[in-house]
């Protein structure tokens, strides 16, 4: 009796538990088709047209659809939708892409002959008349753009587009392969359901900060692309985006954070394409606040990140340390011929340093003081980087050694606090030399006013020498030039970037035609193409 | 009945009320001033004046309750304000989110209903034997493993070890099935002993011994009896057991990165974005009650005595 | 004494053993839990670093159990506050009865009517991280469970022949409360708040897990989990050991406080 019925009880439940898994599987297939919004691709249609899926933390994660909002054409230009007039090459020099040649006698206006073959995504031929329209409207939406370049018109006659600047320039090219001057049809694009580039793959569904798909535009002028369709996929976080490539759900991971490089190192199925590029993790000293105008605690604070240590235990070696601002390998980049407030890691130096500056713990909180300024900082940085969180504890744990109390926020992004000014210390990453031209970075960072001067920082002489260093047409005198500004921005600490970190991509052998370019600008492209 | 009807539907709007009111004054728990917040938005340095006059322009100098009443009137039309963070509707935000998190509901509910109610009466019903002994630990060790060790285990043996299921969990149908099963092993563990306890206790009462001593058949109480009259209780535990799921919804959401509420709630916390945080409260609430209020019913429906005890009381 | 009381007492002396254990947790630890040394960075369980080290080089055992005190007294702290009050109120509304109880209750009821976790991540998101405000949020979320519970007990207790007896008597209304109707509800609600406990645990790792909880750098358990999640594959132990802490000590909870229940023979709990 006992037997036969713990028997019957062990038939039930398997019995219901077969049949909760059978309600599982199949209520899933419905529901999810209810809810779904990227359904596009299913097993069957992937094999029938080529699909590729490309995974990323941060590079997919486009707010809009309009190029000239904030960063969002650098997306769309990594989405193969989006293309510029120049674009860089291998060596990050201009060469012509959707333009033919470009002129100029006086440096102040400019010729720019156009392709004659190249229609937006909607067919429309792209004339000089349309980059006009184009250009005028991101010129009038983008400070950005303002900065960049002081143009005073522009003239449209059939395929020649004639700049018209307000002051010489010798770098137009480089700036205009920044994705910010891409070209599209200003006169079609609704930037919210649709968005008419020139590129080899229109956008066809967008969700923003989330999902990007593009299907290949049969009309593109520089062939026919290989993929049927891209789906570029923002994944939360970095072991996902490893887990996700490990488990085949993505083919190509861009920028694959360095603490999961490891898994595929010595791995046969997949390449680590890692470059190194202008990229510069950097911390912001806000020098509106009381503390932080302090010159001795700016250096002390730099004093105490042990560059090393933080590329290799961090970085897993991916990043090369910084004791200056630029990169080696540009002509006005490295340390050398520079003189370094800060040379090595030295804690005790920073203590010693901050001791000689009159900082006390006059009040027993275990916190330095002086003049009723308490160096209790708050630092902030976004979440998308996991190595930046990472790097800001750390530090936190380093300036508690030298009492100076440093409070981490670590943000989905840090626009409204850098806005607010609510900051003591601001830990970001970017590229420094986008279009390898100095001036763009030195405008936006270092000069009084700049557009992404987090450090508030405001020179006189810095900002005669940057005027200077756009009317100079000379590669040598300009390098002199970059070099004096570098000099004063390391001797007053202004800003300092501990690392140059490499961009690593990593992807299935069976992507083809695709490997990481040194600029951080371009990803998808005519030749990019998986084998299935 | 329809007295009962209209007196519960009385309640529910009470109640509706009350969690719009303190959904509302949720916001005032905020450190920052919403002020402030519109003119950094719009990068503007702000200033005492500045801020003065734009409190003035969002209307924030009037009395609380006339801020929530002209509030609760755009709810009830359906407009809750819009995200601070990308300027859509916070309405749309929310539905376009809601469809996951109902899948995950539903599908979790209705797995742990299947699970959890048998296997309870059986271990009642058993007491003390081997299966009942084996499911008590089984339940005890899930109960107390916290949901996210259960979903980073899950997504490290399934996908990574095995490849069985995908990382990316709102792509495609088997997606799906990861967030589930954690979801369905944290509830179940805690709902199988609820069931087992009820259970337990129907057949301490006095009628089940008198039963037993006429003769009646075990299995004839049992179903005729302790279950029917377990069933109440069990149906309202499964009503407040919702509130468990959509609570590890928020948490398995983000790791699976399943675009449902919680992960959209979770995303606006991290960028301060109020009124989506304030609609998510508001509209989960509201499901949450709408659904205890199906089960109220129900209960009444099964057990006369209940509704006519509660019009008596009152 | 019954065997149920033995075992109850068995067991609450384990969990004060274990107490104890958390309370000098601190003192035990074989590293600083903060020294971050990045030449150690990510290496496994060895003698110097039993549960081996982060990224940073933190020593995770030394950081287990000091967040041991952050994560179980945090918890034990909102489940006393929580308890008291909750107590309070629902013996008042059950006790006062009319407009009070009325009151009272459709207060309880519209905190209820909130799913708890997600009011309790609201809350937490709206103030802003930090233990202090997680410990509010969570009371916000735990204090309805009590007052229910209280006010049901005192109800089912109005009732009763001797506390009626007692009332007829002329016995005064505290005197009634403190020693009839308070030690006949305790057991109940003890038990209930026992086995509270390692729901405030776990919520509380929960809330930190989101980043809504204890921040960085402390060390809590939730938190180190969360922060494991880029070492899963290269570092598990970062997970694996904070992930053990938590188990054991809710798993030890749960035992003390169905132990206790049997003892005090209360049903079901809630």
């Amino acid at each position: 009796m006992f037997h036969h019925r713990k028997r019957i009880g062990a038939a039930l439940l398997a019995a219901v538990l077969l049949l909760g898994a059978a309600g599982c599987g199949g209520g899933s297939r419905e529901g999810t088709s209810q809810a779904g919004t990227a359904e596009s691709g299913t097993a069957q249609a992937q094999e029938e047209k080529k699909v590729m899926n490309l995974g990323s933390t941060g590079y997919f994660a486009a707010e809009t659809m309009d190029p000239a909002n904030g960063w969002d054409g650098w997306y769309m230009m990594y989405d193969g939708a989006l293309e510029t007039l120049f674009k860089l090459d291998e060596s990050i020099s201009p060469v012509p892409a959707l333009a033919l040649s470009c002129e100029s006698a006086d440096q102040i206006t400019w010729t720019i002959e156009l392709r004659d073959d190249v229609t937006f995504q909607n067919g429309e031929k792209m004339t000089a008349e349309a980059v006009k329209t184009c250009f005028e409207r991101t010129y009038e939406n983008s400070a950005r753009a303002r900065e960049q370049i002081a143009l005073e018109s522009l003239e449209a006659e059939g395929q020649t587009l004639t700049f018209h600047l307000a002051e010489p320039s010798v770098t137009l090219m480089n700036d205009l392969t920044d994705p910010l001057w891409s070209v599209y049809d200003a006169v079609n694009s609704d930037y919210t359901e649709n968005l008419y580039g020139t590129g080899p793959y229109i956008i066809t569904e967008f969700e923003p900060f989330s999902e990007t798909v593009v299907r290949k535009y049969e009309g593109y002028w520089g062939g026919v692309p290989k993929l049927d369709e891209a789906h570029l996929i923002t994944i939360s976080d970095a072991e996902s985006l490893s887990m996700a490539l490990q488990n085949g759900e993505i083919d190509l991971a861009v920028s694959m954070p360095t603490s999961a490089v490891s898994v595929f190192e010595n791995n046969q199925d997949f390449v680590v394409d890692a470059v190194t590029t202008s990229r510069g993790n950097r911390l912001y000293y806000n020098m509106d606040r009381p503390a932080m105008k302090d010159a001795a605690v700016r250096q002390a604070i730099a004093m105490c990140i042990d560059r090393e240590g933080v590329a290799s235990a961090i970085y897993n070696g991916m990043a090369e340390p910084s004791w200056g601002i630029y990169p080696d390998f540009l002509s006005y980049g490295g340390t050398e011929g520079l003189e370094l407030t800060v040379d090595r890691y030295d804690p005790e130096g920073a203590a010693a340093l901050l001791a000689q500056a009159g900082w006390s713990d006059s009040d027993g909180d275990g916190i330095l003081d002086k003049d009723g300024v308490s160096l209790k900082l708050r630092a902030v940085t976004f979440a998308s980087r996991t190595e930046m969180g990472q790097f800001l504890e750390l530090l936190q744990a380093e300036l508690s050694g030298i009492g100076i109390q440093l409070t981490v926020d670590v943000l989905e992004n840090t626009n409204d606090v850098v806005a607010s000014g609510d900051y003591d210390l601001d830990c970001e990453s970017g590229v420094m030399a986008p279009t390898g031209n100095a001036q763009y970075f030195i405008n936006m960072m270092f000069v009084t006013g700049g557009t992404s001067n987090y450090s508030h920082y405001s020179n006189p002489q810095l900002d005669a020498l940057a005027g200077e260093l756009a009317g100079t047409a000379d590669e040598q005198e300009r390098d002199a030039l970059v070099r004096q500004m570098v000099q004063m921005v390391l001797d007053d600490n202004a800003m300092t970037v501990y690392n140059h970190q490499k961009m690593v991509n990593v992807y299935s052998t069976k992507v083809k035609g695709y490997s990481t370019h040194p600029s951080e600008y371009y990803l998808l492209d005519v030749n990019t193409d998986i084998e299935r | 009945m329809l007295k009962f009807l209209v007196k519960k539907a009385g309640t529910l709007a009470l109640v509706f009320l009350g969690i719009t009111f303190l959904s509302f004054c949720l916001t005032y728990l905020a450190p920052s001033d919403p002020a402030e917040i519109q003119l950094n938005k719009m990068g503007v340095a702000p200033t005492e004046e500045l801020l003065e006059q734009t409190r003035e322009e969002m209307g924030l100098n009037r009395p609380l309750l006339v801020r929530y009443g002209d509030w609760l009137l755009d709810v009830l039309r359906g407009d809750m304000g819009t995200s601070l963070r990308n300027g859509r509707p916070v309405s749309s935000e929310l539905l376009d989110a809601l469809p996951y998190t109902a899948v995950l509901t539903v599908l979790s509910m209705a797995a742990v209903l299947l699970i959890s109610i048998p296997t309870g009466i059986f271990c009642a019903r058993h007491k003390d034997r081997a299966f009942d002994l084996f499911v008590r630990l089984v339940t005890y060790l899930f109960a107390s493993l916290p949901s996210f060790f259960l979903a980073l285990a899950a997504l490290y043996l399934f996908s990574v070890r095995l490849g069985w299921l995908p990382v990316i969990a709102s792509r495609g149908a088997a997606g799906v099935i990861m967030p589930v099963l954690v979801l369905t092993l944290s509830l179940s563990a805690w709902y199988i002993r609820q069931v087992r306890g009820i259970v337990l206790e129907e057949l301490s009462k006095g009628y089940v011994a008198g039963a037993r001593a006429r003769g009646v058949p075990e299995r004839q109480i049992l179903f005729s009896h302790v279950i029917k009259n377990s069933m109440a209780p069990i149906v309202t535990l499964a009503g407040i057991s919702l509130a468990g799921l959509l609570g590890g919804s928020t948490i398995v959401e983000n790791i699976f990165s399943w675009p449902g509420l919680g992960k959209l709630a979770m995303d606006a916390i991290s960028a301060r974005d109020y009124p989506v945080i304030q609609g998510y409260v508001v509209w989960l609430a509201a499901i949450f009650l709408a659904v205890n209020f199906l089960v109220d019913l129900s209960y009444g429906l099964m057990d006369p005595r209940v509704r006519k005890g509660q019009e008596g009381r009152t | 004494m019954t065997k149920a009381k033995k075992r109850a007492l068995f067991m609450c002396i384990l969990l004060a053993a274990f107490l104890v254990l958390v309370l000098l947790g601190k003192y035990l630890a074989p590293n600083d839990p903060y020294k971050t040394d990045l030449s150690h960075s990510l290496e496994g369980p060895s003698a110097q670093f039993p549960f081996g080290t982060d990224n940073l080089g933190r020593c995770i055992l030394s950081r287990v159990l000091e967040g041991a005190s952050a994560s179980v007294f945090s918890a034990l702290v909102v489940t006393g506050i929580v308890f008291a009050a909750g107590t309070a109120i629902g013996v008042a509304a059950g006790y006062l009865g009319g407009a009070a109880d009325q009151i009272l209750m459709k207060i309880t009821m519209i905190f209820q009517a909130f799913p708890s976790f997600i009011l309790a991540v609201a809350v937490a998101g709206i103030l802003g991280p930090g233990l202090k405000n997680a410990m509010i949020s969570l009371g916000v979320m735990y204090w309805t469970t009590y007052a229910r519970l209280a006010r049901s007990l005192v109800l089912r207790l109005r009732g009763e022949p001797y506390i009626q007896a007692a009332r007829l008597c002329g016995a005064k209304r505290r005197h009634i409360l403190w020693r009839h109707v308070l030690p006949a509800i305790l057991p109940s609600m003890v038990t209930t708040g026992f086995l509270d406990i390692s729901n405030v645990i776990l919520s509380m790792a929960g809330l930190s897990f989101l980043g809504l909880g204890v921040q960085a750098p402390a060390a809590e358990w939730g938190l180190m989990i969360s922060y494991g999640r880029s070492f899963l594959q290269s570092g598990p132990w970062c997970i694996l050991f904070p992930s053990l802490a938590l188990f054991v000590t809710v798993i030890l909870f749960n035992l003390t406080g169905d132990c206790v229940r049997d003892a005090l023979d209360v049903g079901g709990g809630m």
